[in-house]
């Protein structure tokens, strides 16, 4: 398998993009609406960014579209919706731990309370 | 923008994306687009729940933005192969773009920017006189285009023919009018090669019932007139044959697009309306093509010759009653040369049907040769040229201004070298430089030329609107703008002004010696061009001060003319004169020269109501005095008509002669002098004998060495029976066309005794055009029906009169002003910046006892040589280009000596008053301070 570290770090968008699929497969709206949502609206996303990412996430084999006759029928045929591949799902991981690390370097010089969960 | 508080994007807003989307990649763009399209739909039905209106206007924009540059990005990363990775490299995670820098251009385009920036005062001072330089030659060019470029707008223009009648004298031929009976002539011919044709004429009719009374322009024509025009009517029919015929009445009208719009209120149901001209009903059949206003310009109604009869009869039948011109189109395939032939065989049956002492003929120009104003084309060239001079004149002084700032950064421009950057590298960043301050001029400059085309087309004088022999109006003032073709010419300017400014320092400055430059340090341009052959500096300024000084006598030459023109006197007292002609009652009977006693009661009528007229306006608040006549002065004449001097024993040259009927206090109120003889008075005109006032120049043309009073003349058109007139006074002249024509003879006549229509001339106390108002308000208390028009102060006339030349003038001087002034702003700048490199050697001699006055000259000394070159170049080319002015020149040589002196005198003293401010700091250098701290 390919090492994912040659890709890292994400861009923030392609990380975004990355967690918005995670735990449900979307298309570009739904994408959207997730990051805008999670993020408190906090983020500003254009449009043309989000396709420019998702076809470069394409193209590096992150994610792909669900193929139609795998789609639920109930949905919308028109639209196209996007899921993880097992190697984006590695990705993202990967990424997640470095920022993991990262934070725990912050925490321990206490530059950030840990978080009491 | 849609109001539906709950819908998606505008059409507006998705057509833009649409355009945006042109950025991507046909193949990203048809794998993404419509996807791109909902999610933006879907996104923007979001937006308005939360934003307002400029809050989504914003967000918009920003999401256009984002399309924008994510194409962008993508057609870079496909062009350069790039692997596209995600990997992060935008550092603000405010901004999700995860796309990569389309690096190179753009950071060097980055560095430009940011270079600008950092020297604000040359970044202002390089747009400002690039904006002068590109919107005077944008302006300059849209009247170019609007002036000579514009093709007839017709369909098949090319079959468009003008058919002159022409009358041929001993001293030439000239192109006449048409008279009816001459056209119908024409009209009736057999086989008849142009088809179709049509006769149209000017004419003024008064408009009752729709709002107050109002003089309308239309064209009186003949009923193949639209179908020669050949665009299609927005609504309703033009004419048919029946109401061709003059003996009529039909009450047909055909009103323009405007006036159906503003007048009609823009009803379909316009069509079928009665409207009322000169107090009879027409019916409205028909609206005009959109934007036609007659082939003579400013028509808003079109009537058919049979409704002559209605408006003014008795016109139609007069054979030498010269009124229409006449237009066709060439029958398809017949050629120019064919129709030419057949319309000289009309034109040999019209002389033999109806002989003159000046014989007629006829002939065919076509529209292409028509379609043009000799004098709106030279001036157009010339402002054209003019404003090119101005363009140089503004890139000599960038490319200073660039090289300047060049010099200083050779160092930067050797370390980078020495670093490792191209010398491509280093010349496109300039260039970049270079392109950013032309792309920021010239939308400046476009800006500035807006508002340049405003001025021109409020100025465009009525010299420069009609066709060479005819009465076409072949410019249309209005259509001067902003177009595609006035745009790409602006973005084509600007790219080669780019070039033109940021080559040559660019190209010097990437040169330099790197190792050279950078041993040298701080005084890394004590090498000058005084010693290695041409300073580039000098050379700029010197051909700042060449140019300029063109300019400068051509502003000169046409300052003298108008200067001139505006000399010649009047004749007359012009100050607070106001001038209208103004329509007669309905109660009036309309003039009918086939009727003796219509015309009489007319003459009779019209007088008195005049009179009446006269008595109600002087007795207004601010009016000092009233005259009336037919024609007013500086307008031109209502009637020139042929003359025959009674027991006249020798043959006299000029057969025609201006005739003004006026009233009774004309010449006292204007302050014409009577010369002899006595003016009118009470008891001439109808019922007493006919009496004539002759003008001094009419005087030494029919009578050069006799006594005219006493003598009888007879001019055309007069009252059956009233034809022979006695003279029994001279007055002095009177400008009645423009000040460079030669006097015209004129034979005046009681306002009682014959009329072409009336018009007021009012002296007032004060500002003329205060008591418009009030007259406007007399006049129709006395009679509703009575309409003002062409309501002007002498001092407009006067103005009108010179207009061509003024506008050039005005054109001209406004253009040598700015390149002048940059001439003058060129000088100091390379002066001022080499007495701040040259501080440590001025230090130096006057530390060694050089006097203040001899450093002054060591600095003065290259300025001026510089500038005497200049001066001398500039008068020669001034010399050669004069000429091109010749056509607008009035008492004035092209080469009048005291003109070029002075433009040379004037500007030699600008140029070294620029030079001496910054050289006396050169005097001033403290030799201890300079050479402590430099080095």
């Amino acid at each position: 398998m390919r090492d994912p570290g040659e890709l890292l770090p994400l861009t923030t968008l392609t990380y975004h993009v990355l967690l918005a699929l995670a735990d449900s497969d979307r298309h570009g709206y739904g994408i959207i609406k997730d990051v805008e949502e999670r993020t408190n609206r906090s983020m500003r996303i254009e449009t043309g960014a989000v396709y420019h990412a998702i076809s470069r996430m394409r193209d590096d084999d992150l994610i792909e579209p669900v193929p139609a006759h795998e789609r639920p029928s109930d949905e919308d045929g028109r639209r196209r919706t996007y899921r993880l591949t097992s190697w984006g799902r590695h990705v993202l991981a990967a990424e997640s731990a470095r920022l993991r690390q990262l934070v725990e370097i912050a925490e321990a010089k206490q530059v950030l309370q840990p978080r009491e969960s | 923008m849609s109001t539906h508080p709950s819908s998606g994007p505008s059409r507006f807003w998705i057509a833009l994306l649409r355009a945006a989307l042109l950025f991507h990649p046909p193949r990203h763009r048809a794998d993404y687009g419509s996807e791109i399209e909902k999610v933006f739909g879907a996104r923007v039905t979001d937006a308005r729940k939360t934003l307002r209106r400029w809050g989504l206007i914003a967000f918009q924009v920003r999401e256009m933005r984002g399309l924008i540059r994510s194409g962008l990005s993508t057609r870079w990363e496909e062009l350069t192969g790039r692997s596209s990775s995600p990997r992060q490299r935008n550092d603000d995670p405010s901004v999700l773009d995860g796309y990569g820098i389309l690096s190179g251009v753009l950071s060097d385009l980055r560095f430009a920017l940011r270079g600008l920036r950092k020297a604000p005062a040359f970044t202002a001072s390089a747009v400002i006189v690039l904006a002068l330089g590109i919107g005077a030659t944008v302006t300059a060019f849209a009247g170019f285009k609007v002036a000579v470029l514009t093709p007839p707008p017709f369909p098949e223009a090319d079959r468009l023919v003008s058919v002159d009648l022409t009358r041929s004298r001993d001293d030439g031929e000239r192109i006449s009018r048409w008279a009816y009976p001459y056209f119908q002539r024409f009209v009736d011919w057999p086989d008849r090669l142009i088809d179709p044709v049509a006769a149209y004429r000017r004419q003024v009719v008064t408009l009752t019932g729709l709002g107050p009374a109002s003089q309308l322009d239309i064209e009186v024509v003949s009923p193949d007139y639209f179908r020669v025009v050949g665009l299609p009517l927005a609504l309703g029919r033009g004419f048919v044959q029946e109401e061709g015929d003059p003996t009529g009445p039909y009450r047909v009208a055909v009103v323009s697009h405007a006036f159906w719009q503003l007048r009609l209120g823009g009803e379909f149901d316009a069509v079928g309306r009665e409207i009322r001209l000169n107090g009879q009903a027409f019916q409205v059949v028909g609206i005009a093509p959109t934007g036609f206003s007659g082939f003579a310009g400013g028509a808003d109604l079109w009537l058919p010759h049979g409704a002559y009869a209605v408006v003014q009869p008795g016109v139609l039948e007069q054979a030498g009653n010269h009124v229409a011109w006449v237009v066709g189109r060439l029958r398809p395939g017949v050629t120019l040369g064919a129709a030419g032939g057949q319309i000289e065989v009309v034109g040999q049956a019209i002389a033999e049907e109806w002989p003159r002492q000046d014989s007629y003929g006829a002939g065919l120009r076509s529209f292409s040769e028509v379609w043009t104003n000799s004098g709106a084309e030279t001036a157009s060239v010339l402002l054209a040229m003019a404003a090119g001079l101005v363009l140089l004149v503004a890139c000599a002084n960038l490319a200073s201004l660039l090289f300047t700032r060049a010099r200083r950064r050779v160092r930067e421009g050797a370390v980078r070298r020495a670093l490792g950057a191209s010398r491509w590298r280093i010349v496109r960043g300039l260039l970049l430089e270079s392109f950013t301050v032309a792309a920021v001029g010239g939308i400046a400059g476009v800006v500035l030329s807006l508002w340049g085309m405003q001025m021109i087309a409020r100025a465009w004088p009525t010299q420069f609107l009609e066709g060479s022999g005819t009465g076409m109006q072949v410019i249309n003032p209005s259509g001067l703008g902003l177009d595609a073709g006035v745009i790409a010419f602006a973005v084509l300017l600007s790219l080669g002004v780019a070039l033109l400014i940021g080559i040559v320092p660019a190209l010097r400055l990437s040169s330099f010696n790197i190792t050279d430059h950078l041993k040298d340090g701080a005084g890394a341009t004590r090498r000058r061009g005084g010693k290695a052959g041409i300073d580039p500096q000098g050379l700029l300024v010197g051909a700042q001060v060449a140019l300029a000084l063109i300019l400068l006598v051509g502003v000169g030459l046409m300052g003298a003319t108008v200067g001139r023109l505006l000399g010649v006197s009047e004749g007359f007292r012009t100050e607070q004169l106001l001038s209208f002609d103004f329509s007669s009652p309905q109660t009036v009977p309309r003039m009918d020269p086939r009727d003796p006693d219509v015309w009489r009661a007319h003459i009779t009528l019209s007088a008195q109501f005049d009179e009446r007229v006269q008595q109600r306006l002087t007795a207004l608040p601010g009016v000092e005095s009233v005259t009336m006549s037919s024609g007013g002065v500086l307008s031109g004449f209502q009637a020139v008509l042929g003359i025959r001097v009674e027991d006249a024993t020798r043959s006299r040259d000029a057969t025609s002669i201006g005739v003004v009927p006026v009233a009774d206090n004309y010449f006292e109120m204007l302050g014409i002098p009577v010369v002899r003889g006595r003016g009118f008075d009470q008891s001439d005109g109808l019922p007493g004998t006919p009496v004539a006032v002759l003008s001094q120049s009419a005087v030494s043309m029919f009578f050069p060495d006799e006594d005219p009073i006493g003598k009888r003349i007879d001019t055309f058109f007069s009252l059956p029976g009233r034809q022979s007139a006695e003279v029994v006074g001279v007055v002095g002249d009177v400008m009645y066309t423009g000040p460079d024509q030669e006097r015209f003879p004129v034979a005046y006549y009681s306002l009682r005794e014959r009329r072409f229509g009336s018009t007021a001339l009012v002296r007032t106390a004060d500002n003329p055009t205060d008591v418009v108002r009030s007259i406007q308000q007399e006049l129709s208390a006395m009679d509703p029906t009575v309409a003002m028009s062409n309501v002007t102060t002498l001092d407009q006339l006067i103005t009108q009169s010179v207009g061509d030349r003024g506008l050039i003038f005005w054109l001209l001087l406004i253009f040598a002003t700015i390149t002048v002034l940059l001439a003058a702003v060129g000088t100091w700048g390379v002066v001022a910046y080499s007495v701040a490199q040259r501080q440590r050697e001025l230090g130096l001699r006057i530390a060694l006892g050089a006097g203040g006055q001899r450093v002054l000259r060591l600095v003065i000394k290259r300025s001026t040589l510089t500038a005497l070159v200049g001066v001398v170049i500039g008068l020669s080319g001034a010399w050669a280009g004069s000429r091109i002015l010749e056509a607008f020149l009035w008492e004035t040589s092209a080469r009048d000596p005291r003109i070029f002196l002075g433009g040379g005198v004037l500007l030699l003293a600008v140029v070294l008053l620029a030079s001496y401010l910054p050289a006396r700091r050169a005097t001033r250098v403290d030799p201890v301070e300079v050479l402590r701290t430099v080095e």
